[in-house]
């Protein structure tokens, strides 16, 4: 436990990069899948297999496999990422996978009169998307999303096999250097927790406020 | 105003529309009515182009949508169409998300690209006229179902359309609320409006319309005036649909 405290600027440091993986990946995330919904249902139809297939991948394979691939395997061909900026590109576009059908599940939740209203008074589709559909979609997105979010905050634990010194990694180095764990492993699931339940909190509040009409 | 010619509209297989053609004058009200599955509202859903159709074209103002044209300037007709046509949905359909005097802007600001305070100064006189000044800040879900479809109403007539499509305006509505809907179509009706109203209300169709389109089977069996249609029906199948809802 006294290992714990003395060492708790390096485990918080851990910690601050495990949130910053997160909201990053998330933010382009949250990018990504908005626009690969919006390709899923109004592309034509080869934006749409496009679209598809990259779901489809990202969802079938392991997320540790994609994170190596984007660090290790893209090398080959020249393309070399610093760990984290590794971490950033493998977690965003698997995040936008998931986020899509998030979307995707959401903008088909909107009725249907809905859009044919906002076309009747002489929107574009495109302004019926973005003025009506998506603003209630996002609504219905945000329990999916808050998911997605808190599944995001525990799988940046895979990305310290690419030697990104978050959370997980922290107390790694930790251990090797100390050769005890459960203090070490202890003290990093209680913070992973604390951060879920945090995360989750927030997310109530928000689908409360925006669920006032 | 309107200028039909030829129209069918099939759904896969089934042939819904099948070569309506029909003239509307600016200013007339016609009620179309008809039994359930009779294409009532697909014939209206096609003049403001939220069916593509399948043969034949709609005029409406000199825009024309041409089956035979290509999708795209299709497309461009029909917004031209819709931006001179307003429509009034059974299920209402106003955006949940924004209060009342928003859903009834929304149009003004996205369509008209014009600034906020001209176009709340249009929809708070437009709420007034439907009687509901007082609720221009309420939610949708706020209002009761009249309430609701007044608001929608005053939305589509914020565009300044010179027709109006209304697929029964009061189906959904308790009875006690299709009383304040229909006066206020009355009034527009009173002011000039052209109207193509699809309904279930026969005492309002032969109050208010100038016309009665009676539909069976995807076609127009019978287009005469109200007094002529209720009292005298020309066809077997008119006389057995207003035996039929007379009983209600
Ligand atoms: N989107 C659609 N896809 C397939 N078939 C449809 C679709 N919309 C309508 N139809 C079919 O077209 C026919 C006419 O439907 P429509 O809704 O126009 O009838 P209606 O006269 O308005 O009936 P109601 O009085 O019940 O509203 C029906 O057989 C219906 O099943
Ligand atoms: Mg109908």
């Amino acid at each position: 436990m006294d290992l714990v405290i003395e060492n708790l600027s390096f485990l918080l440091k851990g910690a601050y990069y495990t949130l910053l993986i997160t909201v990053v990946s998330m933010f382009f995330g949250l990018i990504i899948g908005l626009f690969t919904a919006i390709a899923r249902i109004k592309g034509n139809r080869v934006l749409r297999m496009i679209a598809k297939a990259y779901v489809s991948i990202i969802r079938g394979t392991p997320p540790l496999v994609q994170i190596v691939i984007v660090y290790y395997g893209l090398v080959d061909y020249g393309i070399e990422f610093g760990p984290l900026t590794a971490a950033y590109i493998a977690l965003s576009i698997n995040i936008g996978a998931y986020v899509s059908e998030a979307f995707r599940g959401a903008i088909q939740s909107v009725p249907r009169g809905q859009t044919e209203a906002a076309l009747a008074t002489g929107m574009t589709e495109r302004q019926a998307m973005s003025r009506i559909i998506i603003p209630q979609a996002i609504r219905y997105a945000i329990p999916p999303l808050g998911n997605t979010f808190v599944g995001m905050l525990k799988e940046t634990s895979l990305v310290s096999v690419i030697a990104v010194t978050e959370l997980m990694r922290s107390a790694q180095l930790l251990v090797s250097q100390y050769y005890v764990y459960m203090p070490f492993y202890l003290a990093i699931a209680v913070m992973y927790w604390l951060m879920s339940t945090f995360f989750t909190f927030i997310l109530h509040k928000i689908e409360k406020r925006l669920s006032v009409y | 105003m309107i200028d039909i010619n030829q129209l069918q509209k099939n759904f896969g297989a089934n042939e819904v529309l099948k070569n309506i053609s029909i003239s509307i004058p600016a200013h007339q009200v016609v009620a179309v009515v008809g039994p359930s599955g009779s294409g009532k509202s697909t014939f209206l859903r096609c003049i403001n182009g939220l069916e593509t159709i399948t043969g034949g074209t709609i005029t409406v103002n000199s825009h024309v949508i041409n089956a035979q044209s290509p999708r795209k300037v299709q497309l461009k007709e029909i917004h031209s169409i819709r931006q001179e046509t307003g429509m009034v949905f059974q299920q209402f359909n106003l955006y949940p998300h924004k209060t009342v005097v928003e859903n009834v802007m929304e149009a003004l600001l996205v369509v008209k690209k014009m600034n906020k305070e001209d176009a709340y100064k249009i929809s708070s006189d437009l709420l007034a006229k439907v009687g509901l000044a007082e609720k221009e800040k309420s939610f949708p879900s706020q209002l009761s179902g009249g309430q609701q479809q007044r608001v929608a109403i005053a939305r589509a007539l914020a565009m300044e359309p010179k027709l109006m499509l209304f697929d029964e305006p009061t189906s959904a509505l308790d009875p006690e609320l299709v009383g304040e809907v229909l006066k206020v179509m009355k009034d527009l009706a009173e002011d000039g409006m052209t109207m193509v109203i699809v309904t279930h209300e026969m005492k309002f169709a032969k109050e208010v319309a100038d016309r009665i389109l009676f539909m069976a089977d995807g076609v127009i069996v019978e287009d005469a005036k109200p007094t002529a249609f209720f009292e005298n029906p020309q066809t077997e199948r008119a006389r057995k649909f207003l035996r039929q809802v007379s009983e209600f």
